[in-house]
């Protein structure tokens, strides 16, 4: 009797906690891959732009995808990010030139593709530009959204995935102007390596492509060292933090450094004559100096130990 | 006293040794000439020629010409695809691990915690952004909703982390855990630092949640816990995270 009671009491205890143990849905993720990174499209209107994107499904599940078209403008940040402007801020001259956009699949135009596990789709985007266009930028995303179907009976959260590529349209571009904003780095340093920020300012209507380098001469003149900028796309009246083509920031790796040094900034957009900025640095390695002083130090007091004997 | 001049002469050898080889090191790793027309660069043999007018403003140099960006014409148009000076034309590619996250039956001040990981390949971009943002609360057909955190001190928002620890604070809530070199934004840089998810049918602005020059890995966890108060019933929402390559 005594083990009935016992074994009645595990069993209940089972059930409850299988009854009560949150039921994990293990809905496996998906992996999508686009090319290409970015879409630059310069035009005088009429024009009926044509430009394939690639899209991929790396997962081993179909995946059914939707798209949407978000209009952004630069990140305050200045750092290369893109903003996306809140449904609320959307003008009629968004709606209407989003609306001239489609998606074309083996030449029909299309709102949602199946893509099966692995397989890849060439599609195309087809913007309509009429000859009445307004001649300012515009700028979009195209976002393709994966969305899992599945609906539990417990509380949840559905993930949509979404992966899209950055589209940058120029109307009727006019002449280009830029500047450097801000070119500097710490004035003295102790050692490398040497960290510069550079930032480069578009001041016109138009999207421009900027890159560059950093000549870094010694005190007698000599080069020693280059950083190269990496590309970088700086929207209408706004302005982006360079970057190397490395890593994201500006740095000069050489690490013993002495001296007075004069670092040289070239900046070149959209084959427009090259910006130039210097600015100089002292390094004063503390480290060996200390070191140095106490031999010195030490010397002395040997030799003066070595004099009284 | 010969001990000592010979012994002190052989001192300030070596410091002269010292300051020598310390100073003459980094001309040697230059390894460089150059003058107003040119620069010639030492172990990865580089060159590059100037065309100096006098005036620095007008300096230009010659781009790489092994570029691989798809260029194109069409009428009136023209189409750059790709960026410029990056030689590879790698995809950029977004991994989500689960695409459903189920809470389980919730309990009053019983936190529930689930993990997302998200896997970025940068692919031939200049790095990239992940922005976040769910479609409302999670709200169940009644229109109860579990309000967004706040956080222990009340304090956290869509753009604003604080620490979510306490059993007593409720909401729902997440934060971003860098798996590898992945770039969470420093709002989670401190353990049990949470935000709420931007809402979009309240017209919140969409919140990069990683920015990152580098392909990574972050973990995104969500956290929810319900007060006594809270309805029982089946709370959902959606969740939407787009990955989008930097300019």
């Amino acid at each position: 009797m005594r083990l009935k009671s016992k074994i009645f009491l595990a069993g209940s205890v089972l059930i409850i906690i299988l009854l009560f143990t949150p039921k994990i849905i293990n809905a496996s993720g998906y992996s999508l891959s686009i090319y290409p990174t970015i879409i630059k499209i310069k035009t005088n209107p009429p024009a009926t732009v044509k430009a394939g994107v690639r899209i991929k499904n790396l997962s081993d599940n179909p995946v059914e995808l939707g798209y949407v078209l978000k209009p952004f403008v630069a990140s305050e940040k200045n750092s290369g990010q893109v903003k996306y402007l809140l449904y609320s801020d959307y003008t009629s001259k968004n709606t209407n030139f989003l609306q001239g956009v489609r998606i074309l699949e083996n030449d029909q135009t299309i709102s949602k593709i199946i893509l099966s596990p692995k397989q890849e789709k060439n599609l195309t985007i087809v913007i309509d530009i009429p000859r009445e266009e307004e001649s300012i930028d515009r700028y979009f995303s195209l976002v393709f959204l994966a969305k899992n179907q599945d609906k539990p009976d417990s509380s949840y959260s559905r993930i949509v995935q979404g992966i899209g590529t950055n589209v940058l349209i120029s109307i009727n571009p006019q002449g280009h102007k830029a500047k450097i904003k801000d070119f500097s780095t710490s004035p003295f340093v102790s050692g490398g390596p040497v960290k510069f920020s550079v930032e480069v300012e578009n001041m016109e209507r138009n999207f421009i492509n900027a890159s560059g380098y950093i000549i870094i001469n010694n005190i007698f003149g000599q080069t020693v060292g280059k950083v190269n900028l990496g590309p970088r796309n700086i929207l209408a009246k706004s302005a982006v933090k360079m970057s190397s083509k490395e890593n994201n920031d500006v740095i000069w790796t050489e690490n013993f450094l002495l001296g007075s040094y004069k670092a040289k900034l070239y900046v070149n957009y959209d084959n427009y004559p090259t910006l130039s900025e210097e600015t100089r640095f002292i390094a004063i390695p503390a480290k060996p100096i200390i070191i140095l002083t106490i031999a010195g130090f030490i010397i002395i007091f040997i030799k003066n130990r070595y004099k009284t004997h | 006293m010969k001990i000592t001049s010979s012994y002190f002469r052989i001192a300030l050898a070596l410091i002269l040794i010292i300051i020598a080889f310390t100073i003459l090191r980094n001309r040697t790793l230059a390894q460089s000439a150059s003058n107003n027309s040119y620069i010639i660069q030492g172990g990865e043999i580089e060159q590059k020629t100037f065309t100096n007018s006098g005036d620095s403003s007008t300096e230009s140099f010659d781009k790489s010409s092994d570029k691989t960006t798809n260029i194109y014409f069409g009428e009136n148009y023209q189409v750059t695809a790709g960026f410029e000076e990056i030689e590879d034309n790698q995809p950029f590619s977004f991994s989500v691990s689960n695409t459903l996250i189920d809470y389980g039956l919730l309990t009053p001040t019983n936190p529930v915690s689930r993990t997302t990981d998200l896997i970025i390949s940068k692919g031939s971009s200049r790095g990239y952004s992940v922005f976040a943002f769910a479609n409302r609360q999670l709200s169940d057909v009644n229109n109860n909703s579990i309000p967004d955190t706040t956080c222990d001190n009340g304090t956290c928002s869509e753009t604003s982390s604080a620490q979510w620890s306490g059993n007593l604070s409720f909401g729902f809530g997440y934060r971003c855990e860098n798996s590898d070199s992945s770039g969470c934004t420093g709002d989670f840089s401190k353990a049990d630092y949470f935000k709420q998810f931007a809402n979009d049918s309240k017209s919140k602005q969409y919140q990069a949640i990683i920015n990152s020059f580098d392909s990574g890995k972050a973990k995104i966890e969500y956290k929810v816990n319900i007060s006594n108060n809270q309805a029982k019933s089946s709370y959902s929402n959606s969740i939407t995270f787009i990955a989008i390559p930097n300019l």
